[in-house]
């Protein structure tokens, strides 16, 4: 996803019970989909060899 | 120094004029009381001036003094703190309508702290709203950069560089979550520190990020840097976040082991388009004047930092929409246009978005440790830009927000902030306009030693640190 139209943003923010009027809808579109773009810049094979959670490593004698 | 003059000098200068009791901090702190009174309404540093009870501890403090009993460095020294740092009894606004009646029950430990160094509290400063950045329209009044008074002081610790700047205090506290004490002390001409995640206590600090907040200490000089931290720095068991490491002598440090210095500078963040020309200058002369110093210069490659605006939004803001969530929902329209757009983007933000960016956060952790490896410190600059003008910073919906330049922009304090570095701006020049421009020192974790002695040596060689704002006509 590397795109949030406004409409897509009209329907989350009804999801979660906030009202948006026109501008806060274009600019928060605007800024969630500049953010994506950058984050879709950075490579995925980058991305895929961080591991999602702790992993503990325990020596057996 | 003349009574009249007491503004210009550091907390070390009047400590030792404290202790050896040729100052009176009363006196210093009715100096400052007249100062704030008569500049406070053009430069908008304050929300709140407690005359009453600093006067007091101010009067406590020079019978203690004069009773034999000094207690550091701090003991007497005015001081003011950011208006998100809670102090019983006193309103605590994080520079918002949302918590304009807001007056807590009790004191932030750093306020405890504070108070057992004998350092005397003058106010509390004004900021971004809830220290998130780009507000349009302060509640309290508009922060003016002393050096320029129609130039933004930064955010979102605008008030505490005002403040410092301005002579309206002797230093002050900010917070810095993805560069909030940096960018207000580099666009105000003054030191600032954001410490290590976890050196100083949170407790009772009205929170942004959990995971980045840190709040640091920012000065006139390095050394007053070092002995505010020394101050506040420590464990506090009201705050899991704190860190059991020990705290080492900040000041001593300074004057500690001069092997050469590493120094990693992350060359392609010096070729970036948002990168001013003459903060690009300024700040590459300070890389020189560290070489002329002693130090190995080497350039290395951080290819994921570039990308750190967006992670530091998809990370931090986040954070903060879980803290605001209720209130975007009831209290909406007491939020300032741009913070509230602001945290809407992030309530909205996909969680797809939110694990690409935590995933990145370790990318950039690991190469920012990666150079710490073979380096001391990293250097950057503390802000890509001058300080821009207020109609520009805060005249149009969205603030800052300009798409992709501010995302990029954002690349020169995010690194440090998400891998919970240590990172210190210094004064190192000012533009052909008069505006200061300050070069950025990121250390290791719990290095603030090594991060203040770096940039003390540098602030002693080329005396950038003693010019002075002038006084508001």
């Amino acid at each position: 996803m590397s795109e949030l139209s406004v409409e897509d943003v009209r329907q989350l923010a009804e999801t979660m019970g906030l009202e948006l009027d026109e501008s806060r809808a274009r600019t928060i579109a605007s800024r969630l989909s500049g953010i994506l773009e950058v984050l879709d810049e950075i490579p995925d094979d980058l991305l895929d060899s961080v591991e999602p959670a702790h992993r503990f490593e325990v020596s057996k004698e | 120094m003349a009574l009249n003059d007491l503004h210009l000098m550091t907390i070390a200068e009047l400590g030792r004029l404290i202790q050896s009791r040729q100052l009176s901090p009363v006196e210093l702190t009715r100096s400052l009381l007249e100062r704030i009174e008569r500049l406070n309404p053009t430069l908008g540093g304050y929300i709140t001036v407690m005359s009453d009870t600093a006067t007091a501890e101010a009067a406590s403090a020079e019978v203690e003094v004069s009773g034999g009993t000094y207690r550091g460095p701090m003991h007497g020294i005015p001081v003011a703190i950011k208006d998100i740092i809670y102090t019983e009894g006193v309103l605590t606004s994080a520079g918002s309508r949302v918590l304009a009646d807001h007056v807590p029950e009790y004191d932030s430990t750093i306020v405890e702290r504070l108070r057992a160094s004998g350092a005397v509290l003058l106010g509390k400063l004004n900021l971004s709203e809830f220290a998130v950045g780009g507000t349009i329209d302060h509640p309290f009044g508009t922060p003016r950069n002393p050096w320029n008074l129609d130039r933004s002081a930064g955010g979102s610790s605008s008030g505490s560089g005002v403040a410092v700047a301005g002579g309206l205090c002797s230093g002050a506290l900010g917070s810095d979550t993805g560069g909030s004490i940096r960018g207000p002390s580099a666009f105000c001409g003054i030191v600032g520190l954001r410490p290590t995640y976890g050196r100083v206590t949170r407790h009772g600090v009205v929170p942004m990020s959990w995971s980045l907040d840190t709040v640091g200490p920012m000065t006139r000089t390095v050394e007053d840097c070092a002995i505010m931290l020394q101050a506040i720095a420590g464990r506090d068991e009201r705050d899991s976040s704190s860190s059991t490491e020990p705290v080492p002598d900040y000041v001593e440090a300074l004057s500690g082991r001069s092997d050469p210095v590493r120094v990693a500078v992350p060359s392609a963040a010096f070729e970036y388009e948002g990168l001013d020309a003459e903060v690009r200058s300024g700040v590459m002369s300070a890389v020189d004047s560290l070489a002329e110093l002693g130090a190995d210069i080497d350039e290395v490659s951080l290819p994921v930092s570039a990308q750190s605006g967006a992670v530091f939004l998809a990370t931090a803001d986040v954070d903060a929409a879980t803290f605001h969530l209720d209130w975007l929902k009831t209290r909406g329209d007491l939020y300032d246009w741009s913070t509230r757009t602001r945290l809407e983007s992030a309530v909205l933000t996909p969680a797809t978005t939110y694990l690409r960016a935590q995933r990145a956060r370790t990318l950039i952790r690991n190469e920012m440790m990666s150079a710490l490896e073979d380096h001391d410190v990293i250097v950057l600059p503390a802000s890509p830009t001058l300080a821009p003008s207020i109609a520009q910073s805060t005249g149009s919906p969205g603030g800052y927000y300009q798409g992709r330049l501010d995302l990029g922009r954002r690349q020169y304090t995010s690194p440090a902030a998400l891998a919970g570095l240590p990172a210190i701006s210094v004064p190192c020049g000012f533009s052909d306009s008069g505006l200061p421009i300050g070069v950025q020192i990121i250390g290791r974790p719990f290095a603030e030693d090594v991060v203040l002695r770096v940039a003390h040596r540098y602030e002693q060689a080329t005396g950038w640190s003693d010019r002075r704002a002038p006084d508001p006509e």
